[in-house]
């Protein structure tokens, strides 16, 4: 009963091993820091990205909501083959068609993207 | 009625509208060579060019989707089915509406093809809009499940909250599509919270099974079920009511409809309450009665709708703009056709009321808002009651189409409006609320003067000299207006066929 929880022994000691090794390669190869100024970004909680308390009323520029739109399109492709993946076998051809069919209006909703030049950082 | 699993047969139409929404994708996104192609020896700019095309291209589709639904009736025999696991209805009456809606459709596109010129809309963007809207509403008027119910209102809403903010370099544009936006979430909210509950009620969420554990007498009335069962149903009537503008949900109306393009606006206060109100009737009017719950829905549906005709008739007496006016109106209207269904007699005659209301709202709607587009010009807006002063002595064609559209808005013979209201108030008094049926009645007698009033302008005041100018291309609005004033005029003196197609499509709602 207990050995079908063997994997996630295994997977917790390879990702604790994991991580304590890149922390060890880190103390011994990275750049030692003399005094505080050296490097400030060491002393944030996250190393990269925003910083973490700032004014929540930035402006953020329109570009990145047509990002966010065509993430969708993608994510929403990508997310759906996912359980069809599992069940298309036991399905068949019909679930075959129908994948198609679905990837045919994103391809076409893609076509669309491209050619209005929606893909370019403008 | 036989269930199905999938047969295209019965989905001929909607198949052949998700193909147009294809082909018009495609069509717009090489649309640089396409305009290379055709382009001939035109004096027409770019813009203006590319609208007709896409205007035409639109219309041929719907033509051919509008012989689908025919064929689909042929091919099914008449008779109706119950798709993809209780999901869809399809075949039969319905076929009715849909072929009501994708006229409605056709209409508004007919009204668009010069208006979006004078707009500088991108016409291809605006009709692919529009067709994703009619999907919708097709799709609404169907369903048999409220998931289903609840993609298909999304799907006739969203894109109505994008093209409401079509004219982009209008501030007033802008300001409605973001109010839509705002308060048509607001209600979508409500609408899920109302499917929710009933969920959590009964357990299902077939429409028909919801409606059937909620019949009141089965169950005790101081459950829980019964607590979450009635609460269900008032947050999903608010959520409707949101759609179809009754008071005290109707705040978005006026100003969405005065900022939104004028065949957008057109669109709106037709299609979108017309499937809406299918919905609400599927719901509420069903053959299915809730017991001793029904009292209350009397309550309720009478008040908003007695408030609703008042707050729509008094208010619109006091607008100078004529949009504005209508969208008071169209508040009004829908405060009519609640009065049909509140004496909660769940038989197919209050179903069969509304419809026909309905549908002859349609055709005159679609000639007023008609009119005020036929008289717009570039860089002049013909929305003010001052624009209209005199318009009878240049256009009188116009002011004629007018005087059909206000006489058939006012309920006054030979006019369709008229069979409409007395269908209204006969479900009224049968139910023995005479004095319902006598403020709602007397406030008709309000709606006259604010109608009479536009006339008035039209035909009796002076004309000024720079608002007369003519302008080319009016030919499919002229379609449009004819053919809708044909059909006021010809279902005013002959309400038979039309009672029997409303009658046909209400049975199928139950």
């Amino acid at each position: 009963m207990a050995g079908q929880y063997l994997p996630v022994l295994l997977l917790v000691i390879i990702a604790s091993f994991t991580v304590g090794l890149i922390l060890l390669l880190n103390a011994l190869l990275g750049p030692k820091a003399k005094q505080r100024n050296d490097f400030p970004s060491k002393y944030t909680p996250f190393e990269c990205g925003s910083d973490m308390l700032e004014d929540n009323n930035k402006r953020v520029s329109i570009r990145f909501y047509l990002i966010a739109l065509l993430f969708i399109l993608f994510d929403l492709e990508g997310i759906l083959l996912y359980p069809w993946a599992v069940v298309a076998r036991s399905i068949g051809t019909v679930a075959y068609i129908e994948i198609l069919i679905f990837i045919f209006f994103l391809a076409v909703a893609f076509i669309y993207a491209w050619r209005r030049n929606a893909l370019e950082w403008r | 009625m036989s269930e199905l699993f999938f047969d295209p047969a019965f989905l001929l139409g909607e198949l052949g509208l998700a193909a147009l929404i294809v082909v018009l994708t495609l069509a717009d996104a090489f649309r640089k060579p396409l305009y290379q192609l055709f382009n001939g020896t035109t004096q027409l700019s770019e813009l203006e060019y590319r609208n007709r095309q896409a205007g035409w291209l639109t219309g041929i589709g719907f033509v051919i989707v509008a012989a689908l639904f025919i064929y689909t009736n042929k091919l099914t025999g008449g008779e109706p089915a119950i798709l993809l696991h209780n999901s869809l209805k399809a075949g039969g009456g319905l076929l009715i509406g849909k072929l009501v809606i994708l006229i409605a459709g056709i209409l508004t596109l007919l009204l668009s093809i010069r208006y979006t010129s004078i707009e500088s809309i991108p016409g291809i963007d605006y009709y692919l809009l529009l067709c994703f809207s009619l999907l919708g509403a097709l799709t609404l008027i169907a369903a048999e499940n409220f998931i289903m119910l609840f993609l298909a209102l999304e799907m006739m809403s969203i894109p109505i909250y994008a093209m409401v903010g079509l004219k982009r370099y209008n501030p007033r544009s802008d300001e409605s599509a973001i109010k839509y936006l705002l308060l048509g979430g607001f209600s979508s909210g409500f609408l899920l919270l109302g499917i929710s509950f009933l969920y959590g009620a009964t357990g299902s969420l077939v429409i028909s099974d919801v409606l059937t554990s909620l019949s009141f007498p089965t169950i005790e009335l101081a459950t829980p079920q019964a607590l979450f069962g009635a609460l269900g149903l008032i947050f999903l009537f608010i959520g409707l009511a949101f759609k179809v503008s009754l008071v005290p949900f109707h705040a978005w109306t006026p100003d969405v409809y005065e900022g939104a393009a004028t065949p957008i606006t057109a669109f709106m206060s037709v299609a979108v309450k017309l499937s809406a109100f299918a919905v609400i009737l599927k719901i509420f009017a069903g053959s299915t009665s809730f017991g001793g719950f029904d009292s209350i829905l009397v309550g309720m549906l009478g008040f908003f709708a007695l408030i609703t005709v008042m707050y729509g008739n008094s208010v619109a007496i006091v607008q100078t703009n004529v949009k504005r006016m209508l969208a008071y109106s169209s508040i009004a209207h829908a405060g009519y056709m609640a009065l049909a269904i509140a004496p909660m007699t769940h038989t197919v005659d209050a179903a069969k009321a509304v419809l026909f209301y309905g549908i002859g709202y349609v055709a005159m709607n679609m000639l007023a808002f008609g009119v005020l587009i036929y008289l717009t010009r570039q860089n002049h807006y013909c929305e003010t009651l001052d624009d209209l002063k005199g318009v009878a002595r240049k256009f009188p064609g116009a002011a004629a189409m007018m005087t059909i559209a206000m006489f058939s808005l006012a309920g006054i013979p030979p006019a369709v409006g008229f069979v409409g209201k007395i269908q209204i108030f006969m479900q009224l008094i049968n139910a023995h609320m005479y004095i319902t049926a006598v403020i709602a009645l007397l406030f008709s007698f309000v709606a006259l003067y604010f109608y009479i009033n536009v006339l008035v302008v039209m035909y009796m005041k002076e004309p000024d000299t720079d608002k007369t100018i003519e302008s080319s291309h009016q030919f499919p609005v002229w379609v449009a207006m004819a053919a809708s004033a044909l059909l006021i005029i010809l279902l005013g003196i002959l309400p038979t066929p039309l009672l029997n197609w409303s009658q046909q499509w209400a049975s199928i709602l139950f």
